[in-house]
């Protein structure tokens, strides 16, 4: 979402994931004013300097540009659409105004492109799943967000080929007493980035005297990225546990701020405080799902859009994890997945995708209630099934009893319907989390050992594992929610792999490896039919491993294998080039191939 | 009613006379002007008035009805003046290598007692040594300051050690002074194993400045020849899960029956500690200290950083009180 003044009206421009539309919505009045059909789904939305509109296309691999027409009613004009790597989500302009970032969450990509012409100007390799991207006040770096790994990428372009770095986010493990902190926690859901605005003279909100504005200058804290993420502790794998997680000292799963000194590039939060309420337990409405963050120098807050709660909370941005200070929080629609602020109106914007709603919070209020502003207008019928709708809401909805006792949702490990990248403890082993969009259909049975026929019995067993209570399966009720949750998890959206741009040297091997694939002397089709599909049946391929009490595992679906590193049941391999060499004669045969095949092999993979 | 128009006409002339001009010190000043710290706590004090507490820094939130273990957490930081607050030093504990061959003599110490058991003779028994007063904490021998120690310590002495080598000492004790300031009272010694006495080196004496109506107290330590130049000293409650994170590896946490941590303020540094505070643990802190802040279950933390970016570190300390 992003907000433009049009006179004296100010104008939200939303991507309407569902609709596949951009809607310009008036704040101050409360209306749709236009719809531009966009033809594929928006994930974000920036405004360029010459007032151009820039949109992500999602599903179509593409990054469309708009041009407002000159009465704020009319629906903008596509100016062209251009094809991006795949997945694109976050955008981002350059304070020069000359450079469009755009992130690719599949591809693991940020690609610049030149704003006055789109042509592409240079691409880099990310880590997986990408996804906000701000640029630092000089326009040198850019930070980029990801969703799994507990890492935030810098792409200098300052140095010879835009070097990349990363920033590892992740805490230590234990920091008690004496604790040592030889081992790292995991993390999940880093999707949303913000930083530190140094205000100048502003008329500053003053909670003693709200009508009041103070002239001050907060010119602290200066210099710092934000990124809300959860901070995950498995607990270790090879030992069993009753459900998934055996973690004996701390939160299994918590949310947290990392703070970054955007200067020396260092994360400054390295503890986890409070880990708990002191009676012992989880504090309430935590923000277990943070899906956007801007800060406002008007309010002084970090605003976090909290997807679980359906809360947007506002941190204090002057702590080492902000997440621990939370100064208010206002309930808005379902589903928030954008926040923009309107300095000059002293207000945030919220859009709630699940609800399609916009809401507006007054920041220079003491009101803890939020203004829904405009509900989109209704989708054309059949384009969101209602079922699949509330499915989605109970598979994001946290603190819910009858999905787990610690908070977690569904989103929490399968954060837009994919994986952690984590391995847990089982009752039966190390399990690692499975991508579930686009892989539930026509790939029974479920679970690593097949020992589920349906996705229902796979769902309640998982809540189970969870500590809750579960859902009521009543198939004869309209508004059964077991039923909704398995619509949703069939027909989540999934990667758009088709029409993306490839870099040269994998399209080229994109041949090569397919051959390979289907050619009976590797053998990988005998087992993963077709190479999307599977054979449904249990293999005992020799990967049983510490802590597993079986031996014989259910051949997996290969759909978008290249972007669940890492792999196997206990995620043992950290790339597929690991897989592919190390495999051999357990799971079709490799040994023979060369590294340029091999590497075939691997690009076609990523593809399937 | 004409008379009383008079009489208040009269009263209003005496009150309209020139003030005597009033002793400088008296004199009506402009308003103090914020410094630039008290400016940011106002402008990020919590507009939420339900959840904050009149005393800077502390909010107030209740246990869910329902789930009585669980909380909705709220915190309204304040920004500490670092450079308001008390400077003083703590000098490095006592090292065993500087030890002397023989006791020095002096007065024994008055707050430092021997319990000797029933029976005890003095070729063979191990004593109790205990400091006096609530919040104290002792440590004898291998005197690091990193784990912690309690008020009292058990040793084996007498006549059957002689011969051991004299062993470094420091015992602490927390207490408000005659003039309502708490004071911290840091004792150096040097134990003898083979008589039981301590002979004592030198005595630091800190006032450090109530945070948080008196929930944690603190003072800024500046030293050249340390290896911290600058650091923010913070003596706390005793939390029963402590999380602290350092970056720059500067930091020191010891705890007993009161923590006592020791932060960098230098550029790039960040460091945060805190926990939770039983219930029964703050009323203890605030009965021997004579403060009186809000009670419950209590989360404190504080927070100290320093961008490369920024001109001054920034500290922030923060306790959620949670009532039943």
């Amino acid at each position: 979402m992003a907000l433009v003044r049009d006179g004296y009206t100010t104008l939200a421009y939303v991507a309407d994931a569902d609709g596949d539309q951009l809607l310009t919505i008036d704040v101050d009045g409360g209306r749709t004013r236009a719809i531009t059909p966009l033809g594929g789904s928006p994930a974000q939305v920036l405004v360029l300097a010459d007032g151009r509109v820039a949109v992500t296309l999602r599903d179509k691999n593409r990054v469309a540009i708009l041009e407002p027409a000159s009465i704020a009613d009319d629906s903008l004009t596509t100016l062209c659409s251009v094809k991006t790597y795949a997945e694109p989500y976050g955008l981002a302009l350059t304070p020069d105004d000359k450079r469009v970032l755009v992130t690719s969450a599949w591809a693991k990509k940020l690609a610049v492109y030149q704003a006055a012409d789109m042509q592409l100007a240079s691409h880099h390799d990310l880590g997986r799943e990408p996804r906000d991207v701000l640029v630092d006040d000089a326009g040198k770096r850019a930070f980029v967000a990801h969703v799994v790994g507990g890492k935030l990428s810098v792409v200098d372009f300052d140095k010879k080929d835009d070097e990349v770095r990363t920033i590892d986010l992740r805490e230590p493990k234990m920091m008690n007493f004496g604790g040592s902190a030889d081992a790292l926690r995991g993390s999940c859901q880093g999707f949303a980035l913000a930083k530190s605005i140094e205000v100048q003279d502003a008329p500053m909100f003053d909670p003693e005297q709200p009508a009041r504005e103070l002239k001050i200058t907060p010119k602290a804290p200066k210099g710092r990225v934000f990124a809300p993420r959860v901070t995950v502790e498995p607990g270790e794998p090879t030992q069993r546990s009753t459900g998934y997680g055996n973690a004996r000292f701390a939160r299994i799963e918590a949310p947290i701020a990392s703070v970054i000194d955007s200067a020396a590039e260092r994360n400054l939060t390295t503890a986890l405080m409070p880990i708990t309420s002191p009676g012992g337990k989880a504090p309430k409405g935590e923000c277990l799902l943070p899906r956007a963050a801007r800060v406002s120098s008007r309010s002084g807050g970090l605003l976090v859009a909290c997807a679980g709660t359906d809360a947007v909370v506002e941190w204090d941005p002057r702590g080492t994890d902000p997440s621990r200070l939370e100064r208010r929080r206002w309930q808005v629609p379902a589903g928030p997945t954008g926040v923009a602020v309107d300095e000059a109106g002293g207000r945030a914007v919220v859009w709630s995708q699940f609800d399609r709603q916009l809401a507006v919070i007054d920041l220079m209020g003491v009101s803890q209630s939020t203004v829904p502003v405009s509900a989109a207008p209704p989708l054309p019928k059949g384009k969101l099934d209602p079922k699949v709708a509330k499915g989605r809401k109970l598979f994001h909805k946290t603190d819910d009893p009858r999905i787990s006792n610690d908070g977690r949702a569904c989103a929490s490990c399968h954060p837009d319907g994919r994986e952690d990248a984590l391995t847990w403890p089982t009752p039966v082993g190390p399990r690692q989390t499975i991508m579930l969009s686009g892989r539930v259909s026509g790939s029974a049975p479920f679970s690593w050992l097949g020992a589920h026929e349906t996705i229902k019995v796979h769902l309640q067993t998982t809540f189970e594992r969870l500590g809750g209570t579960g859902l009521a399966d009543q198939p004869k009720r309209n508004d059964d929610e077991l039923d909704a949750l398995v619509a949703f998890v069939q027909k989540m959206p999934s990667p758009n792999l088709r029409d993306a741009l490839v870099d040269e040297d994998k399209a080229a091997a994109l041949d090569r490896g397919r051959a390979l694939f289907h050619d009976g002397e590797q053998g990988c089709a005998t087992c993963h039919v077709g190479g999307r599909g599977t054979d449904s049946n249990q293999h005992d391929l020799g990967t049983r491993g510490a802590g597993d009490n079986d031996a014989k595992f259910d051949t997996p679906s290969l759909r978008f294998v290249g972007g669940t590193a890492p792999y196997f049941h206990d995620g043992r391999f950290a790339t597929l080039m690991d897989v592919l060499l190390a495999s051999d004669s357990q799971m079709g045969h490799t040994l023979h191939l060369s590294r340029a095949d091999a590497e075939a092999l691997a690009a076609y993979m990523e593809m399937l | 009613m004409r008379w009383l128009h008079l009489a208040l006409a009269a009263f209003a002339l005496t009150g309209c006379a020139a003030s005597p001009a009033k002793p400088a010190h008296q004199a009506e000043s402009a308003p103090q002007k914020e410094t630039p710290t008290e400016a940011r706590n106002r402008f990020y004090a919590n507009p939420a008035k339900n959840w904050s507490s009149a005393t800077p820094g502390v909010a107030v939130t209740f246990f869910d009805q329902n789930d009585p273990d669980r909380a909705q957490l709220m915190a309204r930081p304040t920004e500490l003046e670092l450079d308001k607050l008390p400077r003083s030093n703590i000098p490095e504990p006592l090292d065993a290598k500087d030890a002397p061959a023989h006791l020095p003599a002096s007065v024994a110490p008055s707050d430092l007692k021997i319990e000797r058991p029933y029976g005890w003779s003095s070729d063979y028994s191990s004593a109790t040594l205990v400091v006096e007063g609530k919040l104290v904490r002792l440590q004898i021998g291998n005197v690091g300051d990193e784990f912690a120690a309690g008020e009292r310590a058990y040793r084996t002495c007498g006549t059957q050690m002689q011969g051991s080598a004299l062993l470094p000492a420091r015992w602490m004790s927390l207490a408000p002074n005659a003039v309502g300031k708490v004071r911290l009272r840091v004792v150096d010694a040097w134990f003898d194993p083979s008589s039981c006495q301590a002979s004592v080196v030198r005595t630091t004496v800190v006032e450090p400045a109530p945070l948080l109506n008196g929930l944690i107290y603190a003072f800024r330590s500046r030293c050249k020849d340390c290896k911290e130049r600058d650091s923010l000293v913070l003596i706390t409650p005793p939390v029963s899960t402590l999380a602290h994170g350092i970056v720059g590896k500067s930091a020191h946490v010891s705890a007993g029956s009161f923590m006592l941590a020791r932060v960098s303020l230098r550029r790039g540094a960040a460091a945060s500690l805190g926990g939770p505070v039983v219930a029964h643990m703050v009323d203890q802190w605030y009965d021997a200290l004579g403060s009186y802040g809000v009670r419950g279950e209590a989360l404190i933390g504080v927070d100290v950083s320093h961008t490369v970016a920024e001109d001054k570190p920034l500290a922030i300390a923060y306790a959620t009180i949670i009532r039943r």
